[in-house]
């Protein structure tokens, strides 16, 4: 709902953690596995190491040390002996930049926000940590964040405003206060598609069944009767209690019916209407109800998180599975696990026989920096990022052949012993991929920005015109990788639907009427659709909801929203 | 007419004892369901074809967890955290109750101790006040905090309080008059003849440090600080296992026989089952004691 | 706490406090020199006391103020009653109040009554040994916590849970025990009740334990079967302890289960699930309410000390009870 909408409950949880544990859990692991064999290890010395490890020289260097405190994500899995605090990348800061990453505590999902609030109540947050709104106004309401605008503009290099496209670009416009004099915090992450998902069919079981590849909602509708009417899966389709998520949600199936419930939206009278409201979703919810009792999702599903959408993938119980844009690699050990093939599946067109439309990331986050904190912390943290997007943007061409051939989460320093090591014919083997992973969001390391994604394939398209006599083992690697490829279709199929997208036209601060509303009227829309779906609930029980949302408020926040809406468009 | 009521004997008794296994079942059987489930085949599990007894024996889970170092060290803090915070607890009520028993003796004071001991009981601050009185105490994101603060544990105080009056007061006047001082008193009379209510007690407080998890999640930063049951709320209620067995054993590609047979369904199982253990082994004795402290209780009055 | 037996006798605290009145009361100087022992035993229970029971409740203020912990309680804005306020005129505090109560006193009335029916019926049994066993077993579950009850208990009566595969295969549709608002409340009391029956009869027991076996020999003599033994000697002899926990139960109706209910609560069961301690601890903590959430929890403080209070008194009027 408004910038709540972009963030509702779990969908906020997820951008917790979205910046570090799930993504880099699961996009860490790009590629696939590959069967180690243990006694290639002993062939190891002999070969040859044609490039270079490691990563661009850092910007700056801090002496005396730079300490800083932020959240640390609460999936480390390093290899013996490494801890969070003792690894290659914290050592890289460490001794290469002069920056000592304090742990403030270690956290992802409701547990981190319950630490977040609990900091907040106690007044003692981290030097800086990604926050959505609400909690972004409150804070810099009650004086509790710094004003960072001129460090941000002196330090960042050119390359970090660029790709985050400073100051124009939408993210920043609820960074800004005080008509733009004024910036408490930096949008850098998630702008872009992070949150799409890619649905994914089983693939073997259309050609068993001899279906062509659904490209409509009958499609989708008619296909999962025939996979679970055909009795190769116990339902059809993942699902979570999130019916509006970045995993096993319902956003395109609402969208192929041209709604996005949590939008607000422009119908083309110059008015955003909260399009969770938009009478057309009544339809959606009818089909949805229909799946749910035809028992093509799991009855429970409502009592599950994304967690157990992956499992019900894993255990074969469903032939379309929603996952992030990043979870190919999921895809890989899904299929392994149950021993069938997925294929990406196209945007699914409408009832009307016209194109379906496609959700996008919210932009309502920032990295803050709490108010007291030294000048020089923000700067060293500014540094970080500035190196960061020089190895992700510049890396591949200008440092020679380290760095991201691959996407964010393993911008790693690809070391020998700990991500790969040598096959018996002196080509890389893939190891166990946790440096980078594991150290994913810790300061600016997994910040992301728009396109970025697309980064690593277009490098790799690149190389694949090259001569393979030119390329070093570690660009053959990447470019000959099967999961890596597999991603880069998806990636490709994901960008050109792009022009697809509905976005969120509320970009506004909230007032603090609205913060104060729109935790009720969210839990109300969440009960409603769920019991809707679940027939708990009759059709007409939308209806209700339409006027239960107007009592309690909502005509309030339509008007906030409207309020900046009309300012903006003016200005 | 002795042959009719022996019948109807017959009768009452098979439907007690049928009433009562069918109790017990209810109370055993979700339990044995969770065994079969950690030690069934992963496709087994998958399949959802394990009811009561295990399907094709896997070891897996069991195995995982031993590997799984967030696991034991949770074990350990869980161990820890019963040893310290019952000899504390422990401590704590044995001195109390003894001054709060001697009412022979009229210390000025007593009743006002006893009235504020009895609020303190029963009414708490709240959760967001607690959590700031911690936090300027400087107890957050120690071990201290899962011992400290339930340190006096008022109601078991309150018991003991209760069977220390049935000790006859000649007992401590003599001691006194032979030149006994309070703590001599203490250790050398009221402890030895008090050792199975304080054994119940220090077994009910064991009981409670061990099941505890709420606090270890809200006051704790670091996930390897937590207790067990902490652990466990965040993997099994939370749902986080899936990812951090995704995710080990995507890292464990080193050895190509990690565990693939482990699967997050029947990791919980072994869990739980880990969990219930140390409870399974001391709450008979707990119960026994506990009823015989009932049974002394009500005869002292 | 002790249960009393319900012979007359007069009440320490009391003794005490006449004895009192009739002798002199010695100087404190004296006390403090044959005794000052007793003070510092006392000591530790009072550091604690203080530190971890009265001091934590200086935060209750954060209830009377709009509070930013930046500018600490003193400078947030004083708002008066206006927290509590915003409870109860919200859209929640109907539900949530009715939840609470509706979920307790299922607890209560359910689980009294399967704690002493289960007390009868084991009675009953003459066989020691199965006694024994069937005692052990019941009060397993009491026990356990209620995080490794809920990894137990959400596999079984999720909708493919073993519960559900056998309605099914007799032929009915299958229930969602966690997943429908109508029936989550009852499944929160049936599963405590289910947890606690046993254990809940243990005090019944102990008190039929009690009960003079002569009493049931002379009954038996006097031709009494055993649906009159048990109507005339098993429970008139534990009315006594049925009054006392019926008096102190009353203490319990703002208990709906904290650990319980957030163990197994979801979304769509908000409406029917949410009691007052989710409530304070979502809103509180994770919405980051802190002074509505602190309102309401001193609201269900005071409201629950008062209650406690008076099952104390009932129970020491009706039942000759008292804690010390």
């Amino acid at each position: 709902m408004t910038n709540g909408s972009l963030s509702r409950r779990d969908f906020l949880r997820a951008t917790a953690i979205a910046t570090g544990a799930l993504a880099a859990a699961a996009c860490g692991p790009t590629a696939p596995v590959q069967e180690a064999a243990p006694e290639a290890a002993a062939t190891g010395p002999e070969c040859e190491q044609d490039w270079v490890s490691g990563w661009p020289p850092a910007p700056i260097k801090y002496d005396p040390v730079v300490e800083i405190s932020v959240p640390f994500n609460a999936w480390p899995t390093f290899k013996p002996g490494h801890e969070p605090t003792d690894n290659p990348y914290y050592n890289w800061y460490l001794e290469e930049m002069g920056i000592k990453f304090n742990i403030h505590w270690m956290a992802d999902g409701e547990l981190r926000t319950q630490k977040l609030q609990a900091d907040i109540a106690a007044g003692t947050m981290p030097d800086m940590i990604n926050l959505q709104d609400p909690l972004f106004n409150q804070l810099i309401d009650e004086g509790a964040l710094k004003e960072i605008k001129d460090i941000w503009e002196a330090t960042a290099s050119p390359l970090s405003l660029d790709v985050h496209r400073y100051p124009e670009g939408k993210n920043w416009i609820h960074c800004f206060r005080n008509n733009r004099q004024e910036l408490y915090g930096l949008d850098l992450g998630i702008t872009d598609k992070v949150f799409c998902t890619i649905s994914w069919i089983r693939n073997d079981w259309l050609e068993q069944l001899d279906i062509p590849m659904p490209d409509s909602i009958e499609g989708w509708d008619e296909t999962l009767h025939a996979f679970n009417e055909g009795g190769l899966c116990d339902y059809g389709i993942t699902a979570q209690k999130a019916l509006f998520s970045w995993a096993h949600d319902f956003t395109k199936v609402f969208g192929a019916y041209r709604v996005m419930p949590g939008l607000w939206r422009d119908y083309g009278d110059g008015k955003l209407v909260y399009d969770s409201l938009t009478e057309t979703n009544k339809e959606v919810l009818a089909l949805l109800n229909s799946w749910y009792n035809d028992g093509l999702m799991d009855p429970d599903f409502h009592t599950l998180d994304w967690a157990s959408g992956l499992n019900t993938a894993a255990d074969g119980k469903a032939g379309i599975v929603t996952m992030p844009m990043w979870g190919t690699s999921r895809i890989v050990e899904i299929e392994k696990i149950v021993g069938g093939e997925f294929t990406t599946m196209p945007l699914p067109k409408g009832p009307t026989g016209e194109m379906g439309r496609r959700w996008t990331s919210p932009v309502f986050h920032a990295w803050v920096f709490r108010h007291d904190l030294e000048d020089i912390k923000v700067e060293a943290l500014i540094q970080q990022l500035n190196h960061q997007r020089e190895l992700h943007v510049n890396g591949p061409e200008k440092h020679g052949a380290y760095g991201p051939l691959d996407d964010m989460g393993n911008d790693g320093l690809f070391l020998e012993g700990y991500d790969w090591e040598w096959d018996e014919n002196c080509e890389i083997s893939l190891l166990e991929w946790q440096t980078g992973t594991s150290f994913r969001d810790v300061g600016f390391h997994h910040a992301t920005y728009p396109g970025y994604q697309r980064h690593a394939d277009l490098n790799r398209q690149r190389l694949r015109k090259m001569d393979p006599a030119e390329l070093t083992k570690v660009e053959r690697f990447f470019i000959r990788d099967p999961g890596l490829a597999r991603q880069e279709t998806a990636y490709e199929q994901l960008f050109e639907e792009a022009e697809y997208e509905i976005e969120n036209e509320y970009l506004g601060v909230n007032t603090p009427r609205m913060n104060e509303l729109l935790p009720d009227l969210q839990k109300l829309e969440e009960e409603v659709y769920l019991s809707i779906v679940l027939g708990l609930k009759p059709l007409d029980a939308f209806d209700e909801y339409v006027s239960r949302w107007q009592e309690l408020g909502g005509d309030e926040v339509a008007e906030d929203v409207n309020a900046w809406y009309e300012s903006h468009t003016s200005s | 007419m002795v042959e009719e009521r022996r019948a109807s004997d017959i009768i009452a008794n098979s439907i007690i004892w049928l009433v009562t296994l069918l109790l017990v079942c209810l109370c055993v059987l979700p339990f044995v369901a969770v065994i079969a489930k950690s030690l069934s085949s992963a496709e087994a599990v998958r399949t959802n074809q394990v009811n009561l007894w295990p399907i094709g024996i896997n070891l897996d889970n069991y195995g995982f967890l031993m590997r799984e170092k967030a696991f034991l060290g949770a074990f350990g803090v869980s161990v820890a955290r019963v040893t310290v915070g019952v000899t504390l607890n422990l401590a704590v009520i044995a001195l109390t109750a003894y001054p709060l028993s001697q009412d022979h003796l009229h210390i000025p004071g007593r009743t006002i101790f006893k009235v504020v001991l009895v609020f303190g009981m029963l009414f708490q601050g709240g959760l967001i006040p607690t959590y700031l009185a911690y936090k300027s105490l400087g107890l957050l994101n120690h071990f201290a905090v899962l011992v400290l603060p339930v340190a006096l544990n008022i109601f078991f105080a309150i018991l003991i309080i209760n069977f220390f009056r049935g000790i006859p007061k000649e007992l401590s006047e003599s001691a006194l008059m032979d030149g006994a001082n309070h703590f001599q008193i203490l250790f050398r009379i009221f402890l030895p003849l008090s050792l199975p209510s304080l054994a119940t007690v220090g077994l009910f407080a064991a009981v409670t440090h061990w099941n505890s998890w709420f606090d270890g999640i809200i006051f704790l930063r670091f996930e390897e600080q937590w207790p067990l049951q902490s652990y466990l709320y965040n993997q099994v209620t939370m749902r986080r296992l899936e990812g951090t067995l995704m995710s080990s054993q995507f890292h464990g590609k080193t050895d190509p026989s990690f565990l693939k047979d482990a699967t997050p369904e029947a990791l919980a199982a072994a869990m739980i089952m880990i969990g219930s253990i140390p409870i399974m082994l001391v709450y008979p004795f707990v119960q026994r004691y506990f009823v015989r402290g009932l049974t002394l209780g009500a005869v002292k009055g | 706490m002790a249960v009393r037996s319900s012979v007359p006798e007069t009440a320490p605290a009391a003794a005490a406090l006449s004895e009192a009145y009739e002798e002199r009361k010695p100087p404190f100087r004296t006390v403090w020199r044959q005794h000052w022992m007793i003070y510092a035993m006392l000591a530790p229970a009072a550091v604690l006391l203080i530190l971890f029971h009265l001091y934590p409740l200086w935060g209750l203020s954060i209830a009377f103020v709009k509070y930013s912990a930046f500018k600490g309680v003193m400078g947030s804005p004083f708002v008066g009653l206006d927290n509590f306020r915003r409870f109860f005129e919200g859209p929640d505090a109907f539900n949530i109040i009715r939840n609470t109560l509706g979920i307790a006193l299922g607890k209560i009335i359910l689980g009294q009554a399967a704690g002493l029916a289960f007390a009868l019926t084991i009675n009953e049994i003459r066989h020691t040994l199965f006694k024994r066993v069937a005692q052990t077993t019941t009060t397993l579950p009491h026990f356990l916590s209620w995080v490794l009850i809920g990894g137990v208990m959400v596999e079984i009566l999720n909708r493919s849970g073993i519960v559900n595969r056998g309605i099914e295969a007799l032929g009915y549709t299958s229930i969602s025990f966690l997943g429908d608002p109508g029936i989550f409340p009852y499944t929160m009391i049936l599963l405590e009740t289910w947890k606690e029956f046993g254990w809940g009869a243990v005090i019944y027991l102990a008190a039929l334990a009690g009960i003079n076996p002569e009493t049931y020999e002379a009954a038996a003599v006097d031709g009494a079967g055993r649906w009159a033994r048990l109507r005339h000697v098993s429970i008139p002899g534990i009315t006594p302890i049925i009054a006392l926990l019926a008096c102190l139960s009353l203490g319990y109706v703002l208990n709906a289960g904290f650990e319980q209910i957030l163990v197994f609560i979801n979304p769509i069961v908000f409406s029917t699930g949410d009691i007052l301690d989710t409530y304070v601890y979502r809103v509180g903590l994770l919405t980051g309410e802190f002074s509505l959430g602190t309102a309401v929890g001193m609201f269900r403080s005071v409201v629950g000390f008062v209650l406690v209070w008076l099952s104390y008194w009932l129970a020491d009027r009706y039942a000759n009870y008292r804690i010390f």
